[in-house]
């Protein structure tokens, strides 16, 4: 059993804000990952899954409307048979119906069954900029839960607003994610690229090239386990700066070594089984460039350990 | 003073006239060695006469009432075979917390929490609706029992998520159902627990809401009283003599009691045990299943019958197929319960003298429930008991002849029988080969089954003229769209089928189901003549004028009967219990 779990990606966001765009652009850079594409073509007439099927032939169109609210037991189904292709798949993309809220799947991919074969990696949320101010009654509700369950919030089509507009829209979507202005959905290719899965043969290491305009990665270990309960509070207070974080911990009054994975605003715990440790904890960090996170971060780590 | 008791036996006295008689009408009897008559005469609830106004002069005596019908339609009562007013009336009546926001930020969900505390005192449970986790989100809050436990530590609270998917209970809440880290996930949904200690958050998943339910106290009588008095009248106003009430408790019987000593059970009920704890608790289902549902029965109510869920449904795709669903290279659906957990319950059940009713919507759960009553039959002979195949939404077309080998009726329900926005969409997940065969009364009648019709409120309208007129066109019957699904039936098969095929289901076609001597007087006098214009936007217009159950006048539209010794239980309109679909 020492497949490594597989991170799901939802990508959400309303008709017209640039998903397919972003899952084709996601399909382009997996290169030879193994990535598997459940696609919603909710009154689309399979347009989308057309463009992408020439991309991949690992796609999965659910034809029956929206994910979230009329096909869960068979997103169940088609998640549980997609976990269990081998070889194994890499990456799973889910792209939510315009119209719902991603945090349905969200709670179908938390089904005890699938556990132990894959996990959430990320909801990226795209913003249409040049429409959210006009949507009104449930769909302003529906945008709103949108943005809501978002890791990142990718504010697209920058490009058809002044820079004042773009200032009121941000500041009116009211997220605690990290928000990025893109236009045709251009999401560095950092993000996408999650930090090597839970192999076994796991070597922590920056995650960015050095040369990266926009990012800045780093490493962290200690030969002290954690305090689990101040870590939690730790997490909770991460900066919006602090993109991704991922380790492999041993937290005080616990035996089992865990995973940890914080994306966005969302931290998740999970057994790792037996591993071999080279040190109690080690953490991998992705942030913004010229956030200087790293110094401030580290010495609150340490005043954990010494609490 | 009370009314005194009039039952009859074998040695009652029997008066020589008739007390009433309606003439001057045009009924259609079902029955045919007469499908036609123009007068009937009622004695201690029975039809004594049926025929030519003529031939009835001789139960004419001096007390008999004659009521000229002026050329009036009149049929039997319909039969409504499976239907719910408590699932659809309860909830409206029952003081649940409604929170009343769209999306209730958590400062205002604790007000509600804390307003709905102040006006019902005490420790009972705060149940109700709705929150939103998005609003959570922007507080940069985590919903679940801590937060639920700084609002309200001492008293139990469980609440439902705006889209169904979530109940944030408190630690109280929790405590009283038993629900600790060791409690398992249940099949169709699961706890959401902290990862670390295992730990239940109070955030449960779909089915994991049964565990907070099962806990809470249930609804109360007067609530289910009221829903099915509520229910009750509409039908009868509507002319339906004998129903189905798919899924009871031991309240839901007590409330039904209620109502028929009170003189307001004006149809024949047939109450289904729930096999399931699935849409509510039922804490005496083996006293009531062993024999103590009899302290409820009358002429108007029983409850030898039994109900379960079987697979699920269309939408999220989890009815149970034969073969996989379209686009799915493996997906079939799912059962709830094992083939042979069926068999033997079946078995069972049939030796018991309870009629099984089955939810089977895919093709492959009715092929299971066939096979078990094949399996009963052979066990134990025939009982009698015709058992009956609920919705039977698709059939394999090689299983319509076993209804009829096998004595099992085939309810059909409106739901989705004709083309509406919500079922052409719904439905649609079938495939389309599969449409084409959906609702298979046709197939069920020519291989000389028993085909019924059950108007499955509140998951389609409870109005049976609409079903009525769709089995006949299979069209959408507010527009003139040229659309249908599956294949319609004659408007004389489909009058049969509301009719005595009910009666049959109800395994009393010796005493109602068509205007015969000897039988039961339950009929019906309508505004207009079924038969007089295309089936098409006409029948679901139809209004009752008159209903009478047992004899009884029960039903009186225009208050004809006010003034005198007959009056009826329910007068004017039909009262307002759905919203109108157009």
């Amino acid at each position: 059993m020492n497949t490594p779990s597989i991170p799901v990606t939802v990508i959400a966001g309303f008709l017209g804000a640039g998903k397919t765009t972003l899952l084709n652009r996601m399909v382009q850079q997996a290169g030879g990952e193994r990535l598997a594409v459940i696609v919603n073509d909710f009154g689309k007439l399979n347009i989308d899954a057309a463009i992408i099927a020439e991309v991949t032939d690992a796609v999965y169109s659910l034809q029956n409307g929206c994910i979230c609210c009329t096909v869960q037991e068979d997103l169940l189904a088609q998640l549980t048979s997609l976990a269990k292709l081998r070889p194994a798949l890499e990456r799973i993309v889910i792209e939510c119906s315009g119209v719902s809220d991603p945090q349905r799947i969200v709670q179908t991919i938390g089904y005890p069954q699938l556990r132990a074969a894959l996990h959430l990696d990320a909801v990226i949320t795209l913003v249409d900029a040049s429409g959210y101010s006009q949507l009104e009654g449930e769909y302003a509700r529906l945008s709103r839960a949108q943005v809501a369950s978002a890791d990142w919030v990718l504010l697209n089509k920058t490009d058809l607003v002044s820079p004042a507009e773009l200032q009121d829209i941000r500041s009116g979507l009211g997220c605690r994610a990290p928000v990025f202005e893109t236009v045709q959905a251009r999401l560095p290719e950092a993000l996408l690229a999650s930090p090597p899965s839970r192999s076994v043969d796991l070597k922590f290491s920056a995650l960015v090239q050095p040369h990266d305009q926009l990012f800045e990665s780093w490493t962290w270990h200690s030969d002290q386990p954690l305090p689990p309960r101040a870590l939690r509070e730790w997490l909770a207070r991460l900066p919006a700066q602090l993109l991704r974080l991922k380790g492999l911990l041993r937290l005080e009054g616990n035996h089992q070594p865990y995973w940890l994975q914080h994306v966005g605003s969302r931290s998740q715990f999970s057994p790792a089984g037996e591993q071999t440790m080279e040190h109690a904890a080690q953490m991998v960090f992705i942030a913004r460039r010229g956030s200087n996170l790293r110094q401030i971060l580290e010495a609150q780590l340490r005043d954990l350990q010494g609490s | 003073m009370t009314a005194s008791d009039h039952f009859n036996s074998t040695h009652s006295a029997v008066d020589q006239y008739a007390e009433l008689v309606l003439h001057n009408g045009r009924m259609y009897t079902l029955d045919p060695a007469q499908p036609w008559a123009e007068a009937v005469a009622m004695r201690n609830g029975k039809l004594i006469a049926v025929g030519s106004l003529a031939s009835l002069q001789s139960l004419v005596g001096p007390n008999t009432r004659q009521h000229d019908l002026r050329g009036a339609f009149c049929m039997p009562g319909l039969h409504d075979m499976h239907t719910h007013p408590d699932l659809a009336l309860a909830p409206r009546y029952s003081d649940d917390l409604d929170v009343g926001i769209e999306d209730p930020t958590p400062a205002q969900l604790a007000e509600a929490i804390h307003a709905y505390a102040d006006s019902h005192p005490g420790d009972g449970w705060i149940y109700g609706q709705y929150w939103v986790r998005y609003t959570f989100r922007e507080a940069g809050l985590t919903p679940g029992r801590e937060w639920l436990d700084s609002v309200m530590p001492d008293r139990p609270v469980a609440l439902l998520d705006r889209m169904w998917g979530t109940m944030m209970v408190n630690s109280k809440a929790l405590e009283l159902a038993g629900i600790d880290r060791h409690t398992s996930d249940p099949r169709n949904g699961y706890l959401e627990r902290d990862e670390l200690s295992g730990e239940p958050n109070g955030l449960l998943i779909d089915g994991a809401y049964a565990l907070i339910h099962a806990a809470m106290p249930p609804t109360p009588v007067a609530v289910l009283r009221r829903a099915y008095r509520d229910g009750v009248h509409f039908q009868t106003s509507r002319g339906v003599t004998a129903t189905k009430y798919v899924h009871v408790c031991e309240n839901r019987l007590q409330a039904l009691k209620e109502l028929d000593d009170a003189g307001e059970l004006t149809l024949r009920v047939e109450a289904a045990i729930s096999w399931q704890d699935d849409i509510f608790p039922v804490r005496r289902r083996w006293e009531l299943l062993g024999g103590e549902r009899h302290f409820y029965r009358s002429a108007r109510l029983n409850a030898n019958a039994v109900k379960f869920h079987f697979d699920g449904t269309v939408e999220p795709k989890s009815s149970y197929l034969l073969t996989p669903w379209p686009q799915e290279p493996s997906w079939r659906g799912k059962l709830n319960l094992t083939p042979e957990h069926i068999t033997d319950m079946v078995v069972d059940m049939d030796k018991r003298g309870l009629r099984v009713i089955a939810h089977c919507t895919g093709d492959g759960a009715s092929d299971v429930f066939l096979d078990a009553v094949a399996e009963a039959r052979r066990r134990n002979g025939y009982s009698g008991i015709r058992h009956q195949c609920a919705h039977s939404t698709l059939l394999h077309p090689g299983n319509l002849k076993r209804f009829q080998e096998l004595n099992v009726i085939a309810e059909f329900s409106p739901a989705a029988w004709y083309p509406t926005p919500f079922a052409s969409g719904a439905r649609s997940g079938y495939g389309q080969e599969r449409l084409k065969r959906i609702y298979d009364f046709k197939g069920v009648l020519a291989a000389g089954g028993i085909a019924v019709m059950g108007t499955d409120w509140p998951v389609a309208s409870i109005d049976p003229w609409l079903a009525l007129e769709t089995m006949v066109t299979r069209q959408n019957p507010w527009n003139q769209e040229p659309d249908y699904f599956g294949e319609p039936i004659s408007l004389e098969q489909a009058l049969q089928v509301a009719t005595l095929n009910g009666a049959y289901a109800m395994g009393l076609e010796h005493l109602t189901g068509s205007l015969e001597v000897g039988k039961s007087a339950d009929l019906i006098v309508l505004d207009r003549d079924l038969f007089a214009q295309g089936p098409r936007n006409y029948i679901h217009r139809t209004q009752v004028q008159l209903t009478f159950i047992e004899g009884q006048l029960v039903y009186d539209r225009q208050a004809l009967f006010a003034d005198t010794s007959l009056q009826a239980v329910w007068e004017g309109e039909p009262p307002v219990i759905e919203s109108k679909d157009a």
